[in-house]
């Protein structure tokens, strides 16, 4: 190992333990996978896991396809043209990213069943007296799993594509204009080749997550492999059996960011300086009507609608109950999410402080290594970590009872520790892809400057890395808090005895069908989801209203 | 004869070959040599951001780079002041430093600080963030931040690179004040000879990692 690291050794402390504590539950997902065995995964690998894998593909293949016309479509557009409420929309476009997929699921469920508005409007309109008398698309299904998944997650891919489009592929669709082709023929063969890394890069982060989902499919009854995770582990009680088919869900996924590598590999990655739009071509008439009304929809489908209805359902639960109970979830919820943001941050940037320390392979690979969690489902990880938990859980309740005769019950698993390790595994990723943008614009210079003048590593850290990264950090912990405070699955499957969040809070009323209370929970879930919403839009202003950023 | 303060001996890394130079105490040495000729590499390797692949490195009789040997950038009494300045933007000029005074009582730092500002006349700066000053004020807040902690070895790399022509000028000549004021030892790399002209006691060129025969301040031509 070089000697410029001499004395630097006890920091690789810390990309060894981040490193431990995500590959712990994946490597034991790997080897119960080859070594598990019981009768419950005899049953399931005969009857369940062809029905549960083939369906996990189609809700990914389906909200891939519908988030790739969704985003795309729309970030082109409000790129590229002039119409009314452009300026509006393109910031509403991110707006249904504030509702999670499970929230969304519980909206249109409760709009479009049998005895939700739509349908009693349509009753009344065509005046049939009951359900059976008219065919009308079922909302449990997976096609509806499809519709709600997409509304919550296309805007990855606006997201994405709409700076490549607005700032970067701009330079070549004028020199396309200039050698004759016409709108069509520039968009389908200059620019999206040249976006074709970002809407990869998008439409695989709808995959992951639509991939990863528990609440939606649930709630609609539709068997994917994160559900059969969790009917195997919560009501066949079969851990081997559920560690089976999570290392295969595992495995799915990989094969999913192996995809999405292979497909970005060797294309051009952006990096162009071109101006932005000084004139947008002014659309008249229908057509720009049609170009408001396609961008309008998703904003109204995926966040006006369900905003709206959750309100008016929520607002009569507000009556007589009493605020207590909210807000002694909301506030546990809230502390549960922010302490381990918190923790994740600071692990995040321990981790990226020892690679920029050392500059070794190892250390790089180790930062690599800790975002892996966010490709893998919160249910997976959640098996993952109580395998180990229980295992340890065992050992340190023989022991005490063999040295001490004290008989106790399990000390980690179903603890608030055990939910923070499986935060950790699952959300590194989202702070260490926060922090690594605040890290590559703090010059190496600064670093030694430091030690030059005699300050070694903690103060460097200290002193100049902490002050200097102020708002990365900030964005770290509120991001990593969030998500944290959405998540629901690996809350389900982990959280102790007696222990709610605003997330399960709200499932568990939703399958109660006791709209009022969830749709309380569920305006809580969206008011924070609005937070990273804004500070995206905020992101991809300043990121991109200045193509050349002074370095 | 004033005694040896540096000596290196053999010195290779990157583009650098078995590089050998001797600066004697209170002397200041100015390499010049074309761009990618190895100079930042060798200021780098002597004050510790960079390992050479074998050579030694002396400094004042201590060994700080040999043979398993390697004396980290933070314990050599080494400063260096970057071509880019590298002043912390989130400290004020008065933070800057005392950045590299620790270890030294309050009131005796705040007094080292207040020479040195006064040194390089920027006392009423003192209260200023970094983008708050022009190139030259920024320039003179970085030499006073490596001079304060009394580095026995100051490296300069390309100190007037980032200056218009006419305060390159006038602060060349401030420096050789400077730097005989305070009698530190300096080794000062540029690519203009004009800059070593007025800076250095001598001075030597660094070419494709080679060190060529010193050329006296005489006979020096004032650019290429």
């Amino acid at each position: 190992m070089s000697k410029l690291i001499q004395g630097r050794r006890l920091w690789l402390g810390w990309p060894l333990l981040a490193t431990a504590l995500v590959l712990t539950p994946l490597l034991t997902l790997v080897y119960g996978g080859l070594t598990a065995s019981s009768d419950g995964w005899n049953h399931l690998a005969e009857h369940l896991l062809w029905t549960y894998t083939v369906n996990s593909l189609l809700v990914a293949l389906g909200v891939g396809v519908s988030c790739l016309i969704l985003g795309v479509s729309t970030a082109w557009l409000v790129a590229h043209y002039e119409f009314p409420g452009r300026r509006w929309l393109q910031v509403a476009l991110v707006l249904p990213l504030a509702l999670p997929g499970y929230v969304m699921a519980l909206v249109y469920a409760n709009l479009l069943d049998s005895y939700g508005p739509v349908q009693q409007a349509f009753r009344w309109l065509g005046g049939y007296q009951s359900a059976s008398e008219y065919w009308f698309p079922q909302i449990f299904s997976l096609p509806g799993v499809i519709l709600v998944l997409s509304l919550s997650l296309f805007p990855y891919v606006y997201v994405i594509c709409r700076p490549v489009f607005t700032w970067q592929t701009q330079l070549y669709r004028d020199a396309s204009h200039s050698l004759g082709h016409g709108g069509w023929s520039t968009l389908w063969r200059v620019e999206l080749p040249l976006a074709y890394p970002a809407i990869v890069g998008g439409v695989s982060l709808c995959l992951f997550e639509a991939m990863a989902d528990y609440g939606s499919v649930a709630y609609y009854g539709v068997p994917t492999l994160t559900v059969g995770i969790y009917r195997t582990w919560f009501n066949l009680g079969d851990l081997p059996a559920a560690m089976r088919l999570a290392s295969i869900t595992l495995l799915v996924a990989f094969l999913l960011v192996l995809l999405e590598r292979l497909a970005r590999r060797g294309r051009y990655e952006g990096g162009l300086n071109a101006q932005p739009h000084a004139n947008r071509q002014s659309l008249r008439g229908a057509r720009a009507g049609l170009a408001a009304a396609w961008c309008a929809l998703p904003v109204f489908l995926g966040g006006v609608i369900p905003v709206g209805m959750l309100v008016a359902w929520a607002v009569p639960a507000t009556h007589g109950s009493s605020p207590a109970g909210y807000l002694a979830i909301f506030g546990q919820t809230l502390l549960l999410a922010a302490g381990s943001g918190l923790v994740i941050t600071a692990l995040a940037l321990l981790v990226l402080f020892t690679n920029r320390l050392v500059r070794s392979r190892w250390t790089a690979t180790a930062a690599r290594i800790c975002s892996l969690g966010y490709a893998v489902p919160g249910t997976v990880i959640s098996v993952g970590v109580l395998a180990p938990l229980i295992a340890v859980d065992r050992w340190t309740i023989a022991q005490l009872n063999s040295w001490l005769g004290w008989e106790t019950g399990l000390l980690l698993s179903g603890s608030v520790a055990g939910l923070v390790l499986a935060y950790t595994v699952r959300f590194l990723g989202v702070a260490n892809y926060a922090l690594e943008g605040g890290y590559a614009r703090l010059s190496r210079v600064l670093d030694e400057t430091a030690f030059t003048l005699g300050r070694g590593p903690r103060d460097l850290l200290r002193r100049v890395h902490l002050p200097l990264l102020r708002s990365s950090l900030g964005a770290a912990w509120l991001l990593a808090s969030i998500d944290i405070f959405k998540e629901l699955p690996a809350t389900l499957v982990l959280r102790p005895f007696n222990f709610d969040t605003v997330a399960t809070k709200t499932f568990e009323l939703a399958l109660e069908e006791q709209l009022g209370p969830a749709s309380l929970y569920a305006l809580m879930l969206v008011a924070l989801g609005l937070i990273p919403v804004y500070l995206l839009n905020s992101w991809i202003e300043k990121n991109h209203a200045r193509p050349a950023a002074p370095s | 004869m004033p005694a040896l303060l540096l000596q290196v001996n053999d010195l290779a890394r990157f583009t650098v070959c078995d590089l050998s130079l001797t600066v004697a105490a209170g002397e200041s040495l100015g390499i010049y040599g074309p761009s990618g000729g190895g100079k930042t590499t060798l200021l780098r390797c002597l004050a510790g951001l960079e390992l050479p692949d074998h050579g030694e490195v002396r400094l004042d009789g201590q060994v700080l780079n040999g043979p398993g040997v390697f004396v980290p950038p933070e314990r050599r009494p080494v400063g260096l002041v970057f071509q880019s300045f590298a002043l912390f933007p989130h400290l004020t000029v008065r933070e800057n430093v005392l950045f590299g005074l620790q270890g030294v009582a309050r009131a005796q730092s705040e007094k080292i600080c207040a020479e040195f500002l006064e040194l390089l006349k920027i006392s009423e700066l003192a209260g200023r963030y970094p983008h708050e000053m022009s190139g030259g004020q920024q320039q003179r807040v970085a030499l006073a931040r490596s001079l304060a902690p009394a580095p026995k070895l100051l490296l300069l790399d390309e100190p007037f690179s980032n200056l218009d022509p006419e305060l390159r000028a006038d602060l060349r000549r401030e420096l050789r004040q400077v730097l005989l004021q305070c009698g530190v030892t300096t080794l000062l790399v540029s690519h203009e000879r004009s800059d070593l002209a007025a800076c250095c006691d001598r001075t030597a060129r660094l070419s494709s990692g080679v060190l060529e025969p010193e050329v006296s301040q005489d006979a020096l031509p004032l650019d290429e």
